[in-house]
């Protein structure tokens, strides 16, 4: 990890960006450094598959143009690997003068262009991820030994590692620079084929990493264990207890919907909803890019705006949105044509340079998008033991799922399947594994249904959760369970 | 695309695309086809109802629904890699390996030949095909210099092929049959898909229809989903028709779900049309992700005998 101490990075590129685009004609610019190292030990059957490394400094150019008397902007983006001065005079100019044959996109409407001088302070590098990657093979041999010693046959898994630094400067003089680092692991133990447990690990804070690995494969080799022998479940109305795993799952993608983009794109079941009950006094949810332990944490977002926390659900009630600042005036403006003048949404510091859908491995930025960084819900009251003792009514503890899809994400409506294990709760105690279920629901309907909060918070973050979630166990009741037929 | 009635509301995913440049747009067609497809949207939004069957029917699904079964239900559990167990953290593994009785218990168990595992009826066969020109899952040698060439994964209703890169097949102890793909070159070459397809039959879309005293006719879906083993698999129709007395009526059917296991699905297939039209799609697996295009279409097929939700 050598390379991360910041002796590539030079301010100068930043600057040479911006001034190279501005002189060749750009209204609007920003200029991203990325300087990271990314490691990754993927094993399966117990052991070792690959060990990977990847390595990348490059630099993310955003331009727009506003021709003159018109709505909208012409946007373009240009990703430069390994910049140098030469390049970026080269390359930048070019980028400036193809916008002129570009069509105006309605929904940029600019960035901010406020002035910042300070920005949060944050601890969000862990100098010990530099070594992490030559401890990586002896963590992931103490989870398997571990999850095997808690009862499994094999055992697969996944362990991530990031170090990553960020310089940025806009044409408005906003950015700076930081640094950032995690680690993140999967362990899915096996006690037999059909019989599985799942945990997960998401630290910035590598302090007694070894150890946290080590509980997490226990965890799932215990889980894999008590799933063994597992019955066919029974379709039909149970309440629900789910891991922070599944919850972050299924209500992150009721949280997605408060990004102005899915709403405009129809694929938000929060659209109309604003200021309306939706959940339980209990429910509140915040953007938050200022935790320290959150992945996705920063100072200022790719605007260059400071960042800070937005509500998103406050005491069961839908109050807001994420924007950047092309969504918030585009949203302004909706308000207006709809004689709602007192409604003036500014930037929640949401700004990223990103891409949409599935595009192959570059993770190039195209546009300028509201995104989250880390959603927090916060915590309630209950134990899990407690949420499991006063089941009265047949209630299925749900462990983990995947393949969330919807029938209509207007309406909320889905189902996903249940993975690794699952048991039927009777009379306040876990009565025994079951398998062959999935679970069909609405998101809205879910939501209202909440009936317990954990009162401890877990960052979730794995194949089926992209945005970091900190979010407790949570029980919801009456929820509808299919079966295949055989 | 999203069609709003006074009542309802119904949303369509649609892939298009090929192995083409600029002159795919013209060929395509692809403002018809968008038309086309809103419309059938409103359609469904305005006409569709419950039904509710209370006894099993039979189901005549098209070419992009019987595209989406064949690669989820025949296509991934194929794939070398989750057999072996090495996707079981991320896109899961595959019953397959109990089938193919690759464990020693499961041998005993089920007393299998692995030259012999019939798993649908006889009229399926299952192709993977990369070397389908303009298509896109198009390519003539695959990311680990392999030439392409279809493989047969279901031949007359057996195992028949696995989709296999040089590491797996070696662990099969066999030779690469080309399905090594890679999404950039900082990705592992991994087993995959290309354009995965029931193949194509003898009957016209009338004559499956024909056959059929009630049903429902699925032309497209919304929501799916199948368990990481790729066993017990679950489809919504979004444009369907009741089929009464051997023919399609304008009754537009809301929503009707199939819930089925690979095994069920596979065996319940007892005619297949002798057309075929595809779809694009992209397939997401491994970590870090590695999406690539692929198409999922194929002919129409009949389900006899099936439970519709």
């Amino acid at each position: 990890m050598n390379t991360m101490t910041g002796k590539r990075y030079e301010s100068e590129v930043l600057k040479t960006a911006v001034n190279t685009a501005v002189r060749s004609g750009a209204d609007e610019v920003i200029a991203k450094l990325v300087e990271e190292k990314k490691h990754q030990v993927r094993f399966s059957n117990s052991s070792i598959d690959v060990n990977k490394e990847w390595e990348s400094y490059h630099l993310d150019v955003f331009i727009s143009k506003k021709p003159r008397l018109s709505i909208g902007s012409k946007i373009d983006t240009v990703t430069i690997q390994n910049p140098s001065q030469e390049k970026i005079k080269n390359r930048v100019p070019k980028q400036v003068s193809h916008l002129d044959d570009l069509p105006k996109i309605k929904l940029y409407q600019g960035m901010d262009e406020n002035t910042y001088t300070s920005y949060p302070s944050m601890d969000l590098y862990d100098s010990s991820i530099e070594e992490f990657h030559r401890k990586a093979p002896n963590i992931v041999k103490t989870t398997i030994d571990s999850a095997e010693n808690a009862g499994a046959e094999n055992v697969s898994g996944v362990l991530h590692s990031r170090a990553s630094k960020i310089g940025l400067l806009t044409s408005y003089g906003n950015g700076g620079e930081y640094r950032s680092s995690h680690c993140r692991g999967t362990i899915r133990a096996f006690n037999d084929k059909e019989s599985s447990g799942q945990s997960i690990v998401v630290k910035k804070d590598l302090s007694n990493i070894e150890q946290k690995f080590e509980k997490a494969g226990q965890k799932a080799g215990q889980l894999s264990k008590r799933s063994a022998g597992a019955e066919e479940g029974k379709s039909g109305n149970y309440d629900l207890i789910m891991t922070p795993t599944v919850a972050a799952n299924i209500f992150g993608n009721l949280i997605n919907g408060t990004n102005p983009i899915m709403m405009f794109a129809g694929m938000s079941c929060l659209k109309g909803k604003m200021n309306e009950k939706i959940g339980p006094e209990e429910l509140t949810v915040v953007d938050d890019p200022i935790i320290e332990e959150g992945l996705n944490s920063r100072p200022f977002d790719d605007e260059g705006t400071s960042s800070e926390r937005t509500t998103l659900i406050g005491n069961g009630e839908f109050k807001g949105l994420i924007h950047n600042t092309s969504t918030a005036k585009f949203w302004r403006l909706k308000n207006l044509v709809k004689f709602k003048f007192w409604r003036r949404p500014k930037t929640t510091s949401n700004s990223e340079l990103a891409q949409m859908g599935m595009t192959g491995t570059e993770q190039n930025p195209r546009t300028l998008l509201p995104s989250p960084s880390n959603y927090r819900f916060k915590s309630g009251s209950y134990s899990l033991d407690e949420m499991i003792s006063t089941s009265s009514k047949p209630t299925i503890y749900l462990t983990s799922n995947w393949y969330t899809r919807f029938t209509n994400m207007s309406e909320g409506e889905f189902s996903t399947v249940p993975r690794d294990a699952m048991f039927l709760i009777e009379s306040g105690e876990v009565n025994k594994p079951i398998k062959g279920l999935r679970l069909k629901g609405n998101l809205l309907d879910m939501c209202k249904k909440i009936e317990a909060l954990g009162e401890e918070l877990e960052q979730v973050k794995w194949w089926e959760v992209n945005t970091p979630t900190f979010i407790p166990y949570i029980k919801v009741r009456d929820c509808n369970f299919t079966k295949a037929s055989l | 695309m999203n069609a709003k009635s006074k009542n309802d509301k119904e949303q369509r995913m649609l892939g298009l695309g090929g192995s083409y440049g600029w002159e795919w747009i013209e060929k395509e067609n692809v403002e018809e086809t968008v038309i086309r497809e809103s419309e059938k949207l409103v359609d469904t939004v305005n006409k569709a109802e419950r039904i509710d069957f209370t006894e099993p029917v039979d189901v005549i699904v098209g070419p992009e629904v019987s595209g989406i079964m064949a690669h989820e239900n025949v296509g991934h559990p194929s794939e070398g890699d989750r057999i072996m167990g090495r996707e079981m953290a991320q896109a899961g593994g595959s019953f397959y390996r109990e089938l193919l009785a690759l464990d020693k218990e499961d041998k005993q168990k089920n007393n299998i030949d692995q030259e012999e595992v019939k798993i649908g009826s006889d009229c399926v066969s299952v192709i993977d095909d990369p070397t389908i020109k303009g298509s896109p899952g198009f390519y003539l040698y695959d990311d680990e210099c392999v030439e392409a060439r279809p493989r047969y994964l279901i031949k007359d209703g057996q195992l028949n092929e696995l989709l296999l890169n040089r590491e797996f097949a070696a662990k099969f102890d066999t030779c690469s049959n080309g399905a090594a793909r890679s999404a950039g070159y900082s990705r592992e070459p991994i087993p995959r898909m290309s354009n995965t397809f029931f193949e194509p039959g003898e009957h016209s879309k009338e004559e499956l229809v024909e056959d059929v005293d009630k049903g429902v006719l699925i032309e497209s879906f919304t929501e799916w989903n199948i368990d990481d083993r790729r066993y017990h698999s679950k489809y919504v129709g979004l444009e369907a028709y009741l089929i009464q007395n051997g023919e399609v009526t304008e009754k537009m059917v809301k929503r009707p779900a199939l819930e089925m296991t690979t095994p069920s699905l596979l065996r319940s297939i007892d005619g297949i049309s002798d057309d075929y039209e595809y779809r694009m799609n992209f397939c997401g697996k491994s970590d870090p992700m590695q999406p690539v295009s692929v198409s999922t279409g194929g002919p129409y097929l009949r389900m006899r005998e099936v439970r519709v939700g």
